[in-house]
């Protein structure tokens, strides 16, 4: 049965930090590349966030576009509302049901692409 | 005033809920204290199954009232604020000198507090683009109140019910089909956590926890605008049913009194948490104390009997681990009329204040709660469900422990109507009541897997820590 199979880990790659931490990455993840540096302030803002929400990522370094936010990142649903407030908080918007219409976040590019949506809107609203 | 009633307008213009996690911040975030548990899957979408409003409903430790949205209070309106009235004739009969006040949440089209919480969530997934909710229930009052939500928000409702309930009560099904919902006898051969769960339980029995797993499963297995509800436990129900201590603490005081006791039933904590909450804050307010008492039945005893573990809250094993009192999330509890409070756990919020004596708890014997059940329908004429049954035992119990002295004032929240269950009090009157304790060697084996589990998760968190 699933829960039986199930294994309590992860705990230890989100709780590590400091200098000599490493990024918590499966190898899956390492082995691919960095495909986007963060290049804009939406970006930047979910980079910050990231760094707040799973320590070991380094701003600095964000995870690649290609990483799967629960089998890479081992964001899960506490973890994703908790990236939300952060988001919230940085880029100085209210994210409501009707921003995750038709979105599908499975790797860490597809969070970006819905950030940015979310500061444009936004961005919108105060012009 | 005449106290036996009370005027409508005296009670009317409850706009918001009462955030009890902006009054208790410690024990929301003990609460929260969860293992990382992640499954080897790929293409996993991270969006959860709630909508982010009920999310941050369930986290909101900043806001000490949450506004009730418009639609929400609109149908709110149509059988609220409910009744709350003095005992009169129960307190003579018991010869007591308390004074006991009931509220009473079954005179709504789902017969119980459920409804709620029902059309809350309607709403909110309905604004979050949901077309279809996918839900376990136990003795039927949620499957019953989601059905006719659902419907007056446009959405597809499927229930899975539990089998013991889903023969001893048809009506319930009857109404889900009435508007417009899906319903299942629970274990079902339609998902692999129902044909497990068969596997095991031959007979059908079955407990929320397997009904749960099933919806759950389903609406993964749908996704897109299929989602998961549930009708009790999650911090964002209980906060939808403190609509009832909110209009019950203008209620008391505008009969010039206020509980020394309040009395509800508890299965995963949501009419308890729902009446109980607003009370302990008008308490800390006024300077005067309260004592919230749960009430739960001899065959679950998960708050007497149970220890406070991280354990599942479903048998799909897909939910989050959470820390909460539990007799196991295998435990099949005996086939008591009061199916509502057979599920094996209670909401982690609760159990952190049970935890931290908050509040304290009573096991009832269905017997005794069906017996009072019956008294309570003579004296005052309301039949009651029978997990509020056994909220008036308990109640009669604080009563009869205050027979001389200063009176002191009980209130019971009557969570629902019992004229689905007359066969259980047709069996209450015949003596025919079956024994409700529970098989030792099953709370033994459940507990055992659950406390083997629980350090495992124990380990997790001691290597966070160090970490």
């Amino acid at each position: 049965m699933e829960h039986e199979a199930r294994k309590f880990r992860g705990a230890r790659h989100r709780g590590q930090s400091g200098a000599s931490a490493k990024p918590a990455t499966t190898q899956r993840a390492r082995r691919k590349k960095l495909d986007r540096p963060p290049t804009n302030p939406a970006a930047n803002a979910l980079a910050s966030v990231i760094a707040e929400v799973l320590p070991r990522h380094d701003p600095e370094n964000p995870p690649p576009e290609s990483a799967e936010l629960y089998s890479d990142l081992f964001i899960d649903s506490r973890r994703f509302l908790m990236i939300i407030r952060g988001l919230e908080r940085v880029l100085g918007v209210e994210i409501d049901d009707e921003d995750l219409l038709g979105v599908d976040l499975i790797t860490y590019g597809d969070l970006l692409r819905f950030v940015g949506q979310v500061a444009a809107k936004e961005g919108r609203k105060t012009e | 005033m005449n106290e036996m009633a009370l005027p409508v307008n005296a009670t009317s213009g409850v706009t918001s809920w009462c955030n009890f996690l902006y009054d208790f911040p410690e024990y929301y975030r003990e609460s929260t204290v969860t293992p990382d548990h992640f499954a080897d899957v790929a293409g996993v979408n991270v969006l959860p199954q709630q909508p982010l409003s009920l999310m941050k409903q369930s986290n909101d430790t900043s806001r000490a009232d949450v506004e009730i949205p418009a639609p929400v209070r609109d149908l709110y309106a149509t059988y609220r604020p409910t009744l709350l009235r003095r005992a009169h004739r129960l307190e003579e009969r018991l010869g007591t000198t308390a004074r006991i006040y009931f509220k009473y949440e079954g005179a709504n089209v789902s017969g119980s507090h459920k409804l709620n919480s029902a059309i809350a969530q309607a709403h909110y997934y309905k604004k979050a683009g949901v077309k279809h909710l996918i839900t376990g229930t136990g003795a039927g009052q949620w499957g019953t109140a989601l059905s006719y939500a659902c419907k007056q928000f446009g959405l597809r409702c499927t229930v899975f019910m539990v089998g013991i309930s889903y023969r001893q009560k048809p009506q319930r099904r009857t109404i889900v089909e009435l508007f417009g919902g899906e319903i299942h006898e629970s274990p079902s051969p339609m998902t692999r956590t129902g044909r497990e769960a068969m596997e095991r339980d031959p007979e059908r029995i079955g407990s929320l926890a397997v009904a749960t797993g099933e919806a759950i499963e389903m609406a993964r297995e749908l996704k897109d605008s299929a989602r998961f509800a549930v009708g009790s436990g999650e911090t964002c129900v209980l906060l939808h049913q403190t609509v009832i201590g909110n209009e019950a603490v203008r209620q008391m005081t505008a009969l010039g009194d206020f509980p020394d006791y309040v009395v509800a039933c508890m299965g995963a904590g949501s009419n308890f948490a729902g009446v109980g909450m607003p009370f302990l804050r008008a308490a800390k307010a006024t300077g005067r104390r309260t004592e919230l008492v749960a009430a739960e039945p001899v065959a679950c005893p998960k708050l007497t009997r149970g220890d406070y573990l991280f354990d599942i809250n479903d048998f799909s094993g897909t939910t989050p681990v959470t820390r909460m009192y539990t007799l196991g999330s295998r435990y099949l509890a005996p086939p008591i009329h009061a199916g509502g409070l057979r599920y094996h756990g209670t909401s982690a919020f609760l159990s952190a204040l049970y935890a931290h004596g908050v509040f304290s708890a009573r096991a009832i014997a269905q017997t005794d709660a069906l017996g009072a059940g019956i008294l309570f329908a003579d004296c005052e004429g309301i039949i009651p469900a029978p997990e509020s049954a056994h909220a008036i035992a308990a109640a009669m119990e604080i009563a009869r422990e205050h027979k001389t002295g200063p009176g002191r004032a009980i209130l019971i929240n009557i969570s629902g109507h019992g004229l689905f269950d007359l066969a259980g009090y047709e069996e209450a009157k015949r003596g025919a009541l079956k024994d409700d304790r529970p098989e030792e060697s099953l709370i033994a084996a459940s507990l055992g897997a659950a406390r083997a589990r629980n350090d495992d998760v124990a380990k997790a968190l001691a290597a966070d820590v160090r970490a």
